[in-house]
């Protein structure tokens, strides 16, 4: 076998040519796209808008271990943490914002990430070259929705926030100062007379890019009720010190547009809030489908050990429960109520029952057993309630330990509810309790199943009982704590003792209660300086100063 | 203990059994034996620092004489290799070479792993696992048969490096397969049998002193006690096990021992024509478990393994040559029924270690399977009627080889290419099955159900993991002396593309890179090496793609002089010296292709609309902001030490290492309100300096040989540079620090011993409410208060800043004995979770919980007082919980007898030597204290398996 030496020398070169075919090495990244691949095709176009929604608040237990562990609820009076949830929220017990990422720094980053998709999608929407399939306005619309929904997260937890328009590359200048509560406010509004003249009223097409499978989009309500928030909070004060009654004038005006569209009405039940897939009170929900235990929050942070949890350590207080009226529409302060403090769960607010499970309750088929050597209680456990409550209207009844059943819980961005109850906040202090005061507040009380709120009252207290009506309808909807902030009653709500139910099981059967102070670890403190959010400190010290810490942070 | 007898002496039945027929079926010429098989008669102790003869050290795509290599290059050949009864083969390199860190991360059956580490760490980004060669081609060495082995080598320095450039940083395992050759056929069978002893399992508290230390944890909290005198009086009388259970699961479900056993046969030989290698082996450890056999099936944990081998060479003309080698192995792993892989094993350990012992009767009085609310995983129901889950990884090695004379063209020139194609799998199956369990109300006996029970099913079987990888190297070799100048030149190209999914990415990555080396030596006395490597990654921007990688060596064997010549106890003495520069490709916590912008339609969480949540839109996205900059890291590596040796007898090596990288990958800082991360970047330097060195003697007295052997490692690292987070003070900053850093910690000042201490003391905010019996923190910023401020950065690292070991072997007449001593020194761990071993439910109560700080034992206490709930102040890493990891272990024994020849020849053997041996006998460290494995302190708690001694008893025959 004899090979020429010119032969082997071209098999050579061939060996070499091949190691040097360029074409090894430079290699398309797989399903990866240059940005102008994905904005030359309308279905990617499309996705990456719908990308978007993507980086909303999106559920009551957000953060903690698993992210499942810990809520607003926990920060607020309605709850107290304990176990795996305490870990997180005790800095904040402490008013030591500053060691947590969670609700500041994690919606820090993540709203400024929806807002870069955004900007992202503006600077490129009308060059797509869109077809039928896709609603192009209703696409632009989300868009500038959504931001506002973005800017309006930060300003209610941080004050004035950087407020960017577009994109920003690395190349560029990117150390950007504050902009002002008002100027993002007015940004804000911006972009809702934008996203107004372009969302549709409702999902309910029956050909095209709006039919019922996009119900959970935005609408022209939900832009109209971010709009009634905005300029609640901006009237409330904390945004507005001197309390300029215009502002709340126009914040009345705001939700009054929201309940003149005839499109939204409150549901029939309050005890199935959360759990329909569609409903006439919802103005926007995140679309969610049904939950199982494991897995979830419902094991992690909700369900008593002895209905399968891992850890029922969200726990309502004493201090929430005594907001509830009895039915009779006195609160339990009043001598004349019918309170009784040994028959502490009878004759109240119908909407207790439906947020609340409490001692001796039926429950899945059983009685909730909230005493010593009970199932839903166990002495020093921190698996079990600590102020002998668990909160029911995250509990779907079909979640126990023995099913393997699914129910939804929704999260809601808006509801009718809110509406009314912001109507009523805002025409009290711009006018003062008119009959439009009255009316928005009762239809409120009257769905729940509680008498009217009694006439003439003065404007201070209707204050406190659209105060108290916010607190007990809205319990557990992530509107307490921020509202609490807006309000500055932090000091008055959430640096008070945080109270518990003693619950002891006599011989005979029958139950004594009675209130007490709950331990050192759960106690909270709240001082001038938490009325916002600090910026998260990593992202002050980046800004080699530019960007300025709140007062007192 | 008496069955283990029987398991030490399997092997010898097994193999007599094999013999019976087999004797009589030999024929061929038994030809002389040559010292390559690992089953020749001596203990493998008794060659360490013996140079063979002459040894030729495979080197990348050739080999060179030992003494002729001016870079550094350690080898173990294949009859110094340990016949370790590890199903990992890392272990078999424990202790035997300078420079070579092998710690122990697992021992469960089929999870069995340790890591290697060359010299040092200088990167935090990773442990630095060297790349490991096996006939050239990247494989893995772990789950190899000793018996394929014919050397392994371990390549340090740079000039041995650099021939794999952007792979070579953290060093090479170059492992060479065995072949046969024509000295005749040679078949060999070895046959090993041993049992794992349990060791360093937690001791579970017994219920009553468990009681009472729950109801003092309580009591520490401010709540009533649970258990009342008549609970405390029942567990300690044990009057009624069911009402009142006082268990002791460690006992009754885990055995003393496990057996393991390995054997193998092997047959080579050939002509001039044609030359064979084959070998099977096959490997079996048996899991701890007791109380597994159910009548369908049985549950234990267990790891099967069949290696198989054939390597072959074929001359097919005068001056070409063909080399086929195909490997392959089957591995079977089997354990408790769980879906994921290995949470079977874990989940019936975190039973069996944490439930407390009077959580619950096994079986209630009803032989229903007892349990309740919170402890549901009764160990008896989770090993019979949870079913079990069978794991099957199929591997395949193929490469073929040709080599080509070019003599016609130039005298030492040949040409050779190789090309390989890997490809593995894993196949699930086994059975399903759940249960439900039960609590007995003793007022009303009543029974409670928790838990949903299931039938006995088969498993929905599955494929997972495939993988493939392909190579091909082919260069020119060209080699010839002058006078006295020799040249040894190769020039080598290699292209490879790997297909290895992981997560989302379901994409193959290529690199390629070329190699020369030029060896160049003037009189057997002068050496010089240049090596130089030009090689890239897909996975970096084109003009940071490639990087070229040179190192230089040079060696001058002193002795060789004439003015050394005279000297003649001393032998043999060699200067070298190397520098250069390796890299490493790996990306990180980089994303692929972060050097481009870029827009994903995977990976990205859909997001739902409808009613019907069946509509999903947004699964496009932006990724991270790109680092155009993006490369590979560098490390540039300095070697500079001699070889030695004196009176025959006694060899020394001393080598000086430096390892400096830079570019390391280290997280990038962009504001967050840019709504985009950024991938990180090259800025990050770190390095490891220190020395190796190591001594054998080994010197003949008639019948007696003796050898011993030292090998020492000092290796500091030192973090240079890193991207901290802005502001952090400097306190917190890790740059400075040693590498494998334990992080932020407190420090601690003891316990606090009454409310006075505390009251004067910076407020903790790390608990709701301090209490005496907690621990006290320094505050380093001077605030008044306790927190996240106070955390700093000390020196404290995971991996030990040297490690040694010393052994030495004799040998009489036919009879040798041996033993190793390995240590490390200078390494620390943080022990929270032996001491805090449980959970919230057992309230964190175990063996340790004895010392626990209280009102009557004060300042005596080791640790903290108990607590259920507001633990924070008490479980943040502090000093309190460092300890030193430095220990001195008896790694193993051995004792050997090898049949004189004159038998042997009677026999029609060739070699026959039995011996009996013990790996991880002893050891000998501050950690013991603790009553646990200073090797692996995580060992025999929690979820991890325990830490296993193994006696075992083989035999190796030749023929």
């Amino acid at each position: 076998m004899k090979i020429s030496k010119t032969r082997l020398l071209a098999a050579l070169l061939f060996f070499v040519c091949g190691a040097c075919k360029k074409d090894f090495l430079e290699r398309a990244p797989g399903v990866n796209l240059t940005l102008d691949k994905v904005f030359a095709d309308p279905v990617l176009a499309a996705e990456f808008a719908d990308n978007s929604y993507q980086f909303r608040v999106s559920d009551y237990h957000r953060w903690g271990a698993s992210n499942t562990r810990t809520s607003t609820a926990h920060l607020s009076d309605e709850s107290i943490a304990q176990g795996d949830a305490l870990t997180s929220v005790s800095p904040f017990y402490q008013g030591l914002y500053h060691s947590t990422e969670n609700d500041i720094g994690t919606v820090w980053d993540d709203s400024y990430k929806g807002i870069r998709n955004c900007n992202i999608v503006l600077a490129r929407v009308d060059q797509v070259p869109w077809t039928a399939a896709q609603d192009a306005k209703r696409i632009k619309g989300e868009q500038y929705f959504l931001r506002a929904f973005y800017y309006f997260e930060l300003i209610r937890r941080f004050g004035g926030v950087p407020l960017i328009e577009k994109a920003y590359g690395l190349d560029e200048n990117i150390d950007l100062p504050r902009n002002t509560y008002d100027e993002c406010v007015n940004f804000i509004l911006a972009d809702l007379d934008k996203a107004e003249t372009m969302l549709p009223v409702d999902y309910n097409a029956t050909s095209g890019p709006n039919t019922a499978s996009n119900y959970g989009r935005a609408t022209l309500g939900s832009a109209k009720a971010l709009r009634a928030r905005t300029l609640l909070y901006a009237a409330s004060p904390r945004d507005n010190p001197s309390g300029d009654a215009a502002k709340w004038q126009k914040a009345a005006a705001a939700a009054k547009a929201v309940m003149d569209m005839n499109v939204y009405s409150l549901m029939p039940s309050y005890g199935s809030m959360l759990s329909l897939n569609k409903s006439p009170e919802y103005i926007l929900i995140k679309i969610r489908g049904p939950r199982s235990r494991v897995f979830t929050y419902l094991q992690d942070a909700i369900l008593s050990p002895g209905s399968g949890g891992d850890q029922g350590t969200n726990n309502p207080t004493q201090n929430h429960v005594d907001l509830y009226e009895m039915a009779n529409g006195k609160p339990i302060t009043d001598p004349t109520s019918g309170y009784d403090p040994q028959q502490p769960y009878t004759g109240r607010d119908p909407r207790f029952y439906a947020n609340v499970l409490y001692n001796d309750v039926s429950w899945q088929g059983r009685r909730m057993q909230m005493y010593d050597g009970g199932q839903d209680y166990r002495e020093g456990n921190q698996t079990y309630t600590l102020t002998r409550y668990y909160i029911r209207k995250w509990w779907p009844e079909v979640i126990s330990a023995a099913s393997s059943g699914t129910a939804l819980v929704n999260y809601i961005y808006f509801r009718y509810g809110e509406v009314l109850l912001n109507y009523a906040e805002a025409q009290n202090e711009a006018v003062g309790p008119d009959a439009s005061v009255y009316n928005a507040i009762n239809q409120i009380r009257t769905r729940a199943g509680m008498p009217n709120l009694p006439a003439g009252l003065s404007k201070t207290d209707m204050r406190n009982r659209i105060r108290n009506e916010r607190a007990v309808e809205l319990a557990y909807e992530d509107q307490r704590w921020y509202d609490i902030m807006r309000w500055k009653v932090g000091p008055q709500v959430v640096a008070q003792p945080m109270k518990g139910m003693n619950v002891v099981k006599n011989a005979n059967g029958s139950f004594t209660y009675q209130v007490i102070t709950l331990p050192a670890g759960v106690q909270k403190v709240y001082t001038e300086n938490q009325h916002y959010y600090p910026i998260p400190r990593r992202e002050v010290q980046k800004s080699n100063g530019i960007l300025k810490q709140n007062p007192g942070w | 203990m008496k069955s283990i007898y029987k398991a030490l002496l399997a092997p010898f039945f097994v193999i007599a059994g094999c013999l019976l027929p087999g004797v009589q079926a030999q024929t061929g010429n038994p030809g002389p034996n040559r010292e390559t098989g690992t089953d020749t008669g001596r203990s493998s102790l008794s060659l360490m620092g013996v140079d063979g003869k002459n040894e030729e050290v495979a080197i990348p795509f050739g080999s060179r004489p030992k003494r002729h290599l001016p870079g550094v290059i350690s080898v173990l050949r294949s009859e110094q290799l340990p016949q370790v009864p590890y199903s990992n083969l890392n272990e078999a390199l424990t202790g035997l070479l300078p420079g070579v860190y092998v710690s122990k991360q697992n021992t469960a059956p089929g999870y069995d792993a340790s890591n290697i580490l060359i010299r040092g760490r200088s990167s935090y980004n990773d442990a630095q696992p060297p790349l490991v060669l096996v006939d050239g081609i990247e494989r893995d060495f772990a789950d190899m048969d000793l018996s394929e082995i014919e050397s392994i080598g371990i390549l340090k320095d740079a000039a041995s490096l650099a021939w794999y450039g952007i792979r070579g940083a953290n060093g090479v395992v170059l492992v060479t397969t065995k072949h046969g050759n024509t000295a005749g056929t040679k078949v060999t069978l070895s046959g090993m049998g041993g049992a794992q002893l349990a060791r360093a399992n937690i001791k579970p508290l017994d219920s009553y002193t468990y009681a009472t230390l729950y109801n003092e944890a309580l009591q520490n909290g401010g709540l009533a006690p649970l258990y009342d005198q008549t609970a405390l009086n029942a567990y300690k009388s044990g009057s009624d096990p069911y009402a009142y259970p006082n268990n002791n699961f460690v006992d009754r479900f885990i055995k003393k021992w496990a057996p393991v056993q390995r054997y193998v046969a092997a047959v080579s030989g050939g002509n001039e024509a044609a030359k064979y290698f084959t070998t099977f082996s096959y490997y079996n450890q048996g899991g701890l478990f007791a109380e597994t056999q159910t009548p369908n099936y049985n549950s234990n944990a267990g790891y099967k393994r069949y290696n198989f081998r054939s390597n072959l060479d074929a001359t097919v003309t005068k001056n070409l040559d063909v080399s086929v080698n195909i490997g392959g192995r089957i591995e079977n792993r089997a354990e408790p029924g769980q879906n994921t892989a290995y949470a079977g094993i874990t989940d019936l350990l975190n039973a069996i270690y944490l439930t407390p012992p009077n959580a619950y009767p096994l079986l209630n009085q009803d032989s229903s399977y007892g349990g309740n609310t919170i402890f549901q995983n009764n160990p008896l129901a989770q090993l019979q009627s949870r079913g079990y889950n069978s794991q099957i990884t199929r591997v395949l090695l193929a490469s073929a080889r040709a080599n080509y004379k070019l003599d016609g063209i130039t005298k030492g020139l040949s040409l050779t290419a190789m090309y390989s194609y890997d490809m593995a799998g894993v196949y699930i199956s086994g059975r399903t099955q759940n249960f439900e369990v039960y609590q007995r109300n003793p007022a009303t006996g009543a029974y409670t159900r928790f838990g949903t029970r299931a039938s006995l099913a088969y498993r929905a079987a599955s494929f997972a993991n495939t993988s493939r990888n392909n190579e091909l190297w082919a260069g020119l070799n060209y080699k010839r002396t002058f006078g006295a100048h020799s040249l040894d030149i190769a020039g080598y190209y290699n292209g490879a593309s790997v297909f290895n999914p992981i997560g989302n990415i379901r994409f193959d990555y290529n690199r390629k890179s070329a190699s020369t080396r030029v060896s160049y030596d003037f009189r057997h006395r002068y050496l010089a090496d240049l090596v130089l490597n030009y090689s890239g990654n897909v996975r970096f921007a084109e003009n940071h793609r490639y990087g070229f990688f040179p190192a230089l060596s040079a060696g001058w064997i002193i002795s060789e002089e004439d003015f050394l010549k005279e000297i003649k106890p001393l032998n043999y003495l060699k200067l070298r010296g190397s520098y250069g520069l390796t890299g490493n490709d790996n990306l990180f916590n980089a994303r692929l292709y972060g050097w481009q912008s870029l827009y994903s339609t995977a990976g990205f969480q859909s997001y739902s609309f409808g009613t019907g949540f069946s509509s999903a839109g947004g699964a496009t996205g932006e990724l991270s902001l790109p680092n155009p900059d993006l490369t590979f890291e560098k490390s540039r590596k300095l070697d500079l030490g001699f070889e030695a040796r004196l009176l025959s007898a006694l060899s020394i090596t001393w080598d000086y290492f430096l390892d400096k990288r830079t570019d390391l990958i280290s997280p990038s800082f962009i504001p967050g309100f840019i709504g985009q991360g950024l991938v990180p970047g090259n800025s990050g330097e770190a390095q490891y300096k220190g020395f190796e060195t190591s001594l054998g003697f080994n010197k003949k007295w008639g019948l007696v040989n003796l050898n011993l052997f030292v090998n020492y490692t000092l290796a500091k690292t030192n973090l240079n540079s890193y991207n901290d987070q802005p502001g952090l003070p400097k306190y917190q900053l890790q740059t400075g620090h040693p590498l494998a850093n334990l992080g932020r910690m407190f420090v601690a000042e003891g316990i606090f011993q009454n409310q006075n201490e505390i009251t004067a003391a910076p407020r903790s905010t790390l608990s709701g409410k301090v209490q005496p019996g907690d621990i006290r923190y320094k505050d380093l910023n001077g605030d008044g208060l306790i927190d996240n401020f106070d955390q700093t950065v000390l020196d404290y690292t995971g991996v030990p800043a040297s490690y040694y070991s010393f052994g030495a072997a004799v040998s009489v007449a036919g009879f040798d004995l041996s033993a190793m001593m390995t240590g490390q020194h200078g390494g620390s761990a943080d022990i929270r979770s032996i001491i805090y071993a449980g959970n919230a439910n057992n309230g964190f109560l175990n063996q340790y919980s004895v010392d626990r700080w209280n009102t009557t034992n004060g300042a005596g206490a080791l640790y903290p007082r108990l607590t259920l709930s507001d633990r924070g102040n008490n479980t943040a890493l502090s000093t309190f919980w460092i300890r030193s990891t430095d220990f001195l272990q008896l790694r193993n024994v051995e004792l050997g007898y090898t049949l004189p020849g004159s038998l042997m020849k009677k026999l029609k053997l060739s070699a026959c030597r039995l011996y009996i041996n013990g790996y991880n006998l002893l050891s000998f460290s501050k950690l013991n204290d603790l009553d646990l494995d200073p090797a692996l302190i995580s060992a025999g708690r929690n979820a991890v398996y325990p830490s296993l001694t193994t006696l075992s008893a083989g035999l190796n025959l030749t023929f």
